[in-house]
């Protein structure tokens, strides 16, 4: 039996290829873009067809006996061109000719010159940050977030030790109103969890703290009030406690035998479908100034989650109760505390691989081959390994090294094994088949130059210079990037009469739809990593001729002239762009909540401290500020929005 | 125990929707209790060889002489077959300036509508099996929405929508269906009969329900945004309609057993993993997920349709898979051999052999709907057949595959929805002849080219007036009269042009 796979990479083709672009800022090169037609392109309507359900010829409805040309064009079986409904050719977004190169614009739509760095440090970018967005406040938020699905399997393991991913069971993550398919999960999760628990026993004494006696009254109270607590994360009122110990006082009607231990199951049961363990449901309604302070359990369980994904410990319990999370230094101190425990290394890694997108079903894990002829030394097995190379060079600039977000960009660690050495040009009989962290030389900066990358983002037979530029662009500089233009689809490589990869890939989107955009933006960053092929390897030719890397890059309001991917990286991890990006994006993560001004002003907050050379500011240290913003100890009502 | 007051655990599965539809329920749902009808829409992706698939009659009766080779597994259930021809999905091509026919097959066929040509492209417009469930299903629950393997939960892997860019993901783990029928499975015991098993499973179903509904209720109490009352509500109007009554007597462990469903069979079908763990995502591989679980996804369909659980089913496959199972062993995935080249461009030299390959690929689901049909046919119902009943339909993503074209579906509807479709024919809606398009105009000689010449030409009456002729054979009114259109778009143009149903297709 061969290997299955479900092609993400073959599917992502229709969308791979086009990018009009929006650049982040909105100052004057973003402008200059957007009017030269990125925008424009995509108001083209089928309009003026009398027949209202004729469509303009395309790949869905070309007519029978058409065939394509090199150059895109379509053609009758006689020869004649196939024309759309206004009379011009029909083609398949198979570009033209290839630009002659793009003018390099500056902020002032002046060409930009030479941008060297003699002493080898990340250059200062000239930039001027975008205006501010920030409007302080405290943003609206729901007082009723349920768990995600990675947040119950914590909350589970945390509540009394099982690790057996009940989530699988639970639907989709939403974050509307509990629906059928939703409550459905949650009743089998909590059954099957409840089972789970009364047959292992050490879940059991997690949860049940107390041996029954007599007519067991006095432990199943005992058990009700301290497992609800840390099921709700807040003490249970008295009605609450009467409510659940009733079960036992029900037991024969409830239970065939009348067991404690068979009521204690449906206890268990009964509290996991809750909606006081399902939601943080935030109930504190002391108002302060127009906003709601949070009481010591609401932080505890805010802090918790940001930083671990799961329940508060013992220790958040204690200081809840003892009211101890009211000001923003104690929660400091608990965050410092906390960001030493493996459960916040897992919540910072799960940040990262959402930040490079890796993860199940992305082009990190699926798809991937290598034409065999071509890349004999690449093999499938290297696939979990270039994830796992990227997941620890993450984790360990970030907590071995106490690494800034400029680090993850430029450092010269890699994590290294034998099967990985020979792609990094080094010696495999050093290695063995265990990840170690190996210095490489200055020519591999950051993350975004190790194998991970550069593979997951390459095609089959080649680099792909379109997704490795349309990734950094879109992802670490956010850069808007919106859908492909209609026509895209379809587009192929050219290679006749055309050498290298770079002067394919101008030529495969020099389409009108295409050629701002790609050649301004997408392109160009994608060509300065040409330095890496399709399996991350260094190379020195492309196609017998020397590898061009230099390049025009724009970075959020200006464009900066790189010579290659080391240059690249140093511009980056220096750009403000990036750095706010990065903040954004953690924000958004930690908080949950899409970009609005109240948080814009933690972004700014943060970057002006990434952008402070006079002290380092550590990824640690941006987490932990996520803990001290007002909107963390505080909520107001969320706000409507207009569906 | 006097009464047996069930749980109605979660018959209908598959929602990832924001929003509850109960709102939306139409007031004039038919009267389904005595006269269960239902629909079943098994869909595929990728389009089919079409000229070996539509029978050799294009608008006539049909015998088992008529079905061509993609086919040949139907028959022995001609009698119980209706072949629309001549239809096309609507709206197609570039619109809104967005045009992905992938995309479009999937997001427009059910909804109607046009897919968002900013964002995800999600569609813009609620599903047939929606709204069939708002008129068929009491409650008001959703479809049930099946699939297998791996889920793409984006645009390419979704068809079911509660609404506007609402996507709804389907169930993917025969597990998950299965724990929902047996919370309402019955022991045929009767009233004054010791207390059994279930019976307790309804009382402390019962007691945690009530326990629930006070968390709510306190939580209810605090002044709230309206989103977050709003969800509270919605969660409360659901426990309200678990506590349900009847249940189909048939609905029982007995006939799962005798479906071949059982705790051991689902826990095999479901990847195995005995035990107290939940596995990581199901099965190890595509194969074991398409084989094994989607024929146990088949039989729960059975077991759904038995329990009365759902009466609006969806099944879909998967498109982009290698299929390497069953005697089928292919280096390329689904959607490269649909284009013939091997991968996602567009024209060029063709892969040797690929249209034996479609053809395997269509040959083995032609096998699992033969299996469907043949499963709901087993069940007895009146005089005759679940099936007769029934409406179970094979809806394509795209005709052909490589043509990727959205006209001259080839659609095949097995059951009469209770007497309302003819049987036994195939009927040309158009006023044209159609063909069976050109699916092997290329690729038929080593070193042949492919270019687009594979699709066809007519068969452009929109699939709307199927719908419409399906809700309306389903027992969905408007005020008492028959409903009149589906869907936001009949043709290239907002809009319904064409209203009405097909009554060619009518008994």
């Amino acid at each position: 039996m061969k290997p299955q796979r479900i092609s993400l990479a073959r599917l992502a083709s229709w969308d791979d290829r086009a990018a009009l672009v929006r650049l982040a800022g909105g100052a004057a090169l973003a402008s200059s873009i957007l009017l030269a037609g990125c925008s424009g392109s995509l108001e083209q309507d089928p309009e003026g067809s009398d027949d209202p359900n004729a469509s303009p010829p395309s790949v869905e409805n070309l007519p029978p006996g058409t065939t394509i040309n090199a150059d895109g064009t379509v053609v009758n079986a006689d020869g004649t061109p196939v024309l759309n409904p206004d009379g011009t050719p029909v083609t398949v977004g198979v570009p033209g000719s290839p630009s002659e190169g793009m003018p390099t614009l500056g902020p002032d739509g002046t060409p930009i010159g030479e941008g060297t760095n003699p002493d080898g440090k990340p250059p200062a970018i000239d930039e001027t940050p975008p205006p501010p967005e920030c409007e302080p406040g405290v943003p609206g938020t729901s007082q009723l977030p349920r768990l995600t699905k990675v947040q119950y399997d914590n909350t589970i393991r945390d509540l009394v030790g099982l690790e057996t991913g009940p989530s699988a069971l639970l639907a989709p993550d939403t974050t509307g109103s509990v629906d059928q398919r939703a409550w459905d999960g949650y009743q089998a999760a909590a059954e099957a969890v409840a089972a789970q628990i009364m047959a292992d026993p050490d879940a059991r004494a997690r949860a049940i703290p107390c041996t029954p006696s007599g007519d067991g009254a006095e432990c199943a109270r005992q058990f009700v009030t301290e497992f609800g607590a840390r099921a709700f994360r807040r003490p249970l009122t008295d009605a609450e406690v009467t409510k659940f110990t009733g079960l036992f006082e029900r037991a024969a009607e409830i239970t065939e035998t009348g067991s404690f231990d068979e009521v204690a199951e449906v206890v268990l049961r009964a509290f996991l479908v809750s909606p006081s363990f399902l939601t943080r449901a935030e109930i504190s309604e002391s108002a302060e100034a127009g906003v709601v302070l949070l009481n010591g359990y609401e932080v505890a369980t805010r802090l918790s989650y940001l930083l671990w994904a799961s329940m508060p410990d013992d220790e958040l319990f204690r200081a809840a109760a003892a009211n101890e999370l009211t000001t923003a230094e104690q929660v400091l101190a608990q965050a410092n505390r906390m960001l030493q425990d493996d459960r916040a290394r897992a919540q910072v890694s799960g940040f990262h691989q959402h930040y490079a997108h890796m993860g199940p079903g992305t082009r990190w894990t699926d798809g991937i081959s290598r034409d065999p002829g071509l890349f004999p030394a690449f093999s499938d097995a290297l696939v979990p390994v270039m994830n796992d190379e990227t997941e620890r060079l993450f984790d360990h600039i970030t907590f071995e090294q106490q690494g800034s977000f400029q680090d993850l960009l430029t450092s010269p660690t890699a994590f290294v094994n034998a099967s990985t050495a020979p792609l990094y040009g080094l010696d495999p009989s050093a290695f063995g088949s265990e990840l170690e962290p190996t210095e490489l030389d200055g020519s591999r900066p950051g993350v975004f130059t190790r194998l991970g990358f550069l593979i997951s983002h390459s095609r089959y037979d080649a680099s792909s210079p379109i997704l490795r530029g349309a990734f950094l662009q879109k992802e670490v500089l956010c850069t808007e990037i919106p859908p492909p233009p209609p026509g895209a689809a379809g587009a192929v490589l050219p290679t006749e009469g055309l050498l290298t990869n770079r002067e394919r890939v101008d030529a495969q989107t020099a389409g009108a739809d295409c050629v701002t955009c790609h050649h301004t933006v997408v392109n160009p960053t994608g060509f300065a990593m040409e330095s890496f092929d399709a399996i991350g390897r260094t190379q020195e030719l492309d196609n017998g001729v020397p590898v061009d890397t230099n390049a025009v890059v724009p970075m959020g309001t200006v464009a900066v002239t790189v010579t290659g991917h080391v240059d690249l990286m140093n511009r980056i991890a220096a750009s403000y762009a990036a750095q706010h990006c990065y903040a954004e994006k953690w924000v958004q993560y930690a908080y949950e909540r899409e970009p609005n001004p109240a948080d814009a002003c933690v972004v700014e907050s943060m970057v002006a401290q990434m952008r402070d050379p006079a002290t380092p500011y550590s990824v640690l240290d941006l987490i932990a500020d996520l803990t001290q913003s007002d909107s963390f100890r505080y909520r107001a009502l969320e706000t409507e929005v207009a569906q | 125990m006097k009464r047996r007051l069930f749980l109605r655990g979660a018959a209908g599965a598959a929602v990832a929707a924001p929003f509850l539809n109960s709102l939306r329920k139409p007031v004039n749902a038919q009267d389904v209790t005595n006269n269960p009808r239902r629909m079943v829409i098994f869909y595929t992706q990728n389009g089919c060889l079409t000229n070996r698939w539509f029978p050799t009659v294009e608008d006539g009766p049909i015998d088992a002489s008529s079905m061509a080779p993609t086919l040949a597994g139907l028959a022995d259930y001609t009698d119980k077959l209706l072949f629309p021809r001549g239809l096309a999905m609507f709206p197609k091509g570039q619109i809104n300036g967005y045009f992905d026919p992938h995309d479009q097959g999937m997001g427009s066929k059910l909804t109607a509508a046009p897919i968002d040509p900013e964002g995800d492209h999600w569609a813009l417009g609620r599903s047939l099996d929606h709204v069939a469930a708002d008129y068929v299903n009491p409650g008001t629950s959703g479809p049930l929405v099946l699939s297998v393997g791996n889920v793409f939960a984006n645009v390419k892997g979704i068809i079911s929508y509660t609404g506007p860019r609402e996507p709804y993901s389907p169930e993917s783990r025969p597990t998950n269906v299965y724990n929902t029928l047996t919370g309402l499975f019955g022991t045929g015991s009767t009233p004054d009969a010791p207390a059994t098993e279930a019976d307790y499973r309804v009382t402390q179903g019962n007691s945690i329900i009530d326990l629930v509904r006070d968390d709510l209720d306190t939580l209810r109490r605090l002044n709230m945004s309206s989103n977050d009352q709003r969800k509270i509500d919605d969660w409360l109007s659901l426990l309200r309609e678990t506590e349900v009554a009847v249940v189909s007597a048939a609905c029982n462990a007995e006939n799962a057993t005798a479906l071949g469903i059982t705790d051991e069979s689902i826990s095999a079908a479901s990847g195995g993993g005995g035990g107290g763990g939940f596995g990581g995502g199901g099965f190890v591989d595509t194969g074991t997920a398409f084989t094994q679980g989607g024929d146990m996804m088949l039989r729960l369909i059975a077991l759904t349709m038995v329990c009365d659980a759902n009466r609006s089913i969806v099944m879909q496959w998967p498109g982009f898979v290698t299929f390497n199972w069953d005697g089928i062993e292919h280096d390329y995935d689904h959607h490269g051999l649909s284009h013939r080249i091997g991968n996602a461009g567009v024209g060029g030299p063709c892969v040797d052999g690929v249209v034996e390959m479609i053809n395997q690929i269509d040959q083995w689901y032609a096998s699992r709907y033969v299996r469907l049909v043949e499963l709901v046919n087993s069940i007895p119902e009146g005089d005759g057949t679940m099936l007769d009943n029934s409406a179970v339909m094979w809806l394509p993503e795209l005709a052909d595959g490589n043509a990727h074209n959205n006209n001259n579906l080839p659609i095949v509807i097995a059951g009469s929805l209770g007497g309302y479709l003819k049987q036994g024919v195939s009927v040309n809606v158009d006023s044209r002849e159609l063909g069976t398009g050109n699916s092997e105009a290329s690729c038929v000689n080593p070193g042949d080219e492919v270019g687009f010449n594979t699709g066809s030409n007519g068969g452009n009456v929109p699939l709307n007036k199927l719908y419409v002729t399906l809700l309306n054979g389903l027992g969905a009114t408007d005020n008492g009269a028959p409903i009149e259109s589906f869907g936001l778009w009949d043709s290239n143009s907002e809009g319904i042009s064409d209203p009405g149903e097909l009554d060619l297709l009518k008994a």
